[in-house]
């Protein structure tokens, strides 16, 4: 929300110069994002503070490694003071790409949808977006209700100030649209966010890393139980083949045809298209993960 | 080589819930040690009101209740004195995180046992961040280590061994492979064969959270208990079946495991031979309040 005259100081930021203007306390980045001092009875606190990548560890305790796995570039951070007590925390992520703000944003994703930039969830006082290149988080930390409804407020002013939508990474195009969460689409690159939301091994024998993209994706069978794919683009077809051969040889040696029943009764699956590998996780059947990794979309560009 | 365990080694095991009780297990097979370690629960319902405050009184006595349980004394006074010397330098390594820091009434039940068991008061300093810096810490031949437990983004849990974290010069160093060999934090020179007890608030410890600050207040739930041992891998091996056990409750089988798995825990003991994660090597007392305990 934007109110004009005195109640708002508006911040013209020049990513160039992100440590000076932090100091200054007016920080943002070389759009000029614009963003209000003061929403209803929450006033910003003296001291915006700003981080890079270099500095992003001194900030978020242990977080650090995620949003540097997503090419975080620097963030912008604004404690909201309310007057009958309780702190709102603003943090704008500026990400290298918009592929990376929505993976970022896609990693923790369980919250209702809040209508706020071009995803968003609320819960429990803290609120997550993307729009463009940006990952936003709003968090209450006390303050009850009034400040809830004030989350939700710089939300939506921050979401405005944002002029540009951004694109979702190409991956997500493949993915079967018949029966998707697509609450439950995650984009990533390094195995811990894989382990994070469904664990393979206790080693990385998918040989994933910073030059990987990986969409997990989860296909609701109704009964509390869902079948999982995964896609891996690799950077060229010699890596995609060596995970491929590792991870049949260290998860499902037994598989033929790449297909193999699982000890729970489920069905996983595993085929390579050039640069990218597919696999199917938890299927009902065997003709189930096959039909499921048939329906991924192929994507012209694919490198050998 | 290392031996790669799979998702299908928990399905074999009938259950992926048990994740790290199974890794446990798996440690307790391999570990050559036939250590036992003894770690002590103890709750009390009326130790927060519902405003969260905490009433010292019983929080003292709980301390107290406590570590006459894991020293085997007759007293407080006496079973402090079997930790601490009068002579010595004493550091209390606290945790300052802002969303759940550790209560200041359990540093000064913490520090009022230190004092009585003769430590002058120049010689004792509570600390968190600085401690590297701090002159008492510098010259410190004991640690007292307590902070609340919470989930942690990259290491599963922030326990015991977490907490030394800042001892280090570069934290960085600790965070590959989820933060799996803390346990080397105690072979710094500030720590080594110093640590005498570790103390794990679990008044309000937090079992899910997200967001670059990862904390949510959904997430944190009144245990009013504290957890005592002398081994940090025992209790952080303790602390990770409550977290799970709160998940199960929660979220159901399928949520219940804490992702990334805190490998910490299990390489403390395997690896580096620092403690017991063995839950089968580790006689876990109970005292006080039952309702709710979970584990």
């Amino acid at each position: 929300m934007r109110t004009n005259g005195t109640r708002i100081a508006r911040l013209i930021l020049a990513l160039a110069a992100l440590a000076p203007l932090a100091a200054m306390g007016g920080i943002m980045d070389e759009k000029g994002l614009t963003l209000p001092r003061e929403i209803g009875a929450w006033k910003a606190a003296a001291g915006d503070q700003g981080y890079d990548r270099q500095t992003l560890y001194k900030y978020i305790d242990g977080g650090a490694e995620l949003y540097l796995a997503y090419d975080f570039q620097k963030v912008y951070s604004r404690t909201y003071a309310g007057a009958a007590g309780g702190e709102i925390v603003l943090d704008v992520y500026a990400m290298g790409s918009e592929a990376d703000a929505f993976g970022l944003f896609s990693s923790e994703r369980e919250d209702p949808e809040a209508g706020i930039g071009q995803a968003s969830e609320y819960g429990g006082g803290l609120l997550r977006f993307w729009k463009g290149r940006y990952f936003v988080s709003v968090l209450a930390n006390g303050g009850g209700e009034a400040a809830d409804a004030a989350v939700l407020e710089i939300g939506k002013a921050v979401a405005a100030a944002i002029a540009e939508n951004g694109a979702e990474p190409g991956l997500v195009k493949l993915l079967p649209p018949d029966g998707l969460d697509r609450a439950r689409v995650r984009y990533f690159h390094l195995p811990l966010q894989l382990e994070k939301h469904y664990y393979l091994a206790s080693e990385n024998i998918l040989n994933l890393g910073a030059d990987t993209d990986c969409l997990l994706a989860e296909y609701p069978r109704g009964n509390g139980e869902a079948s999982v794919l995964l896609l891996v683009r690799y950077r060229g077809g010699a890596p995609a083949r060596a995970a491929h051969e590792n991870f049949l040889k260290i998860y499902m040696p037994e598989a033929v045809a790449g297909a193999a029943r699982m000890e729970n009764g489920s069905w996983t699956m595993a085929a390579l298209d050039r640069d990218l590998l597919k696999i199917a996780f938890e299927a009902p059947g065997k003709e189930q993960a096959a039909a499921l990794l048939a329906a991924v979309g192929s994507e012209p560009g694919g490198t050998e | 080589m290392k031996k790669i365990v799979t998702r299908r080694e928990f399905m074999r095991q009938g259950a992926c819930v048990v994740l790290g009780t199974a890794a446990g297990l798996a440690a307790g097979r391999l570990r050559a040690q036939e250590a036992r370690s003894t770690v002590v629960l103890i709750r009390h319902p009326g130790v927060l009101d519902d405003n969260l405050k905490i009433d010292e009184g019983i929080l003292q006595k709980m301390l107290d209740e406590a570590l006459v349980a894991l020293c085997r004394q007759d007293d407080a006074e006496k079973a402090f004195r079997t930790l601490i010397r009068p002579d010595d330098i004493v550091g209390i390594k606290t945790n300052a995180w802002n969303y759940l820091p550790t209560p200041p009434e359990l540093e000064r039940a913490i520090r009022r046992r230190v004092l009585a068991a003769g430590v002058r008061e120049e010689n004792i300093d509570i600390n968190d961040r600085e401690v590297i810096d701090r002159p008492v810490f510098q010259k410190a031949t004991a640690l007292i280590n307590v902070r609340p437990l919470r989930t942690h983004y990259l290491a599963g849990i922030s326990g015991c061994m977490k907490n030394f974290i800042t001892f280090a010069k570069n934290i960085p160093d600790y965070h590959p492979n989820t933060c799996e060999d803390l346990a080397l934090l105690f072979s710094l020179p500030q720590v080594k064969g110093k640590a005498r007890l570790h103390v794990l608030s679990v008044l309000t410890p937090q079992f899910h959270a997200k967001g670059p600050h990862h904390f949510d207040r959904r997430y944190v739930w009144n245990y009013n208990g504290l957890l005592l041992g002398t081994d940090p891998v025992a209790v952080d091996a303790v602390a990770l079946r409550l977290v799970t056990a709160k998940r199960q409750e929660v979220f159901g089988a399928r949520e219940a495991r804490v992702m990334p798995y805190p490998r910490s825990i299990e390489a403390a003991d395997v690896k580096h031979k620092l403690g017991t994660s063995n839950p089968n090597r580790i006689d876990l007392v109970k005292l006080g309040w039952q309702e709710g305990i979970l584990i």
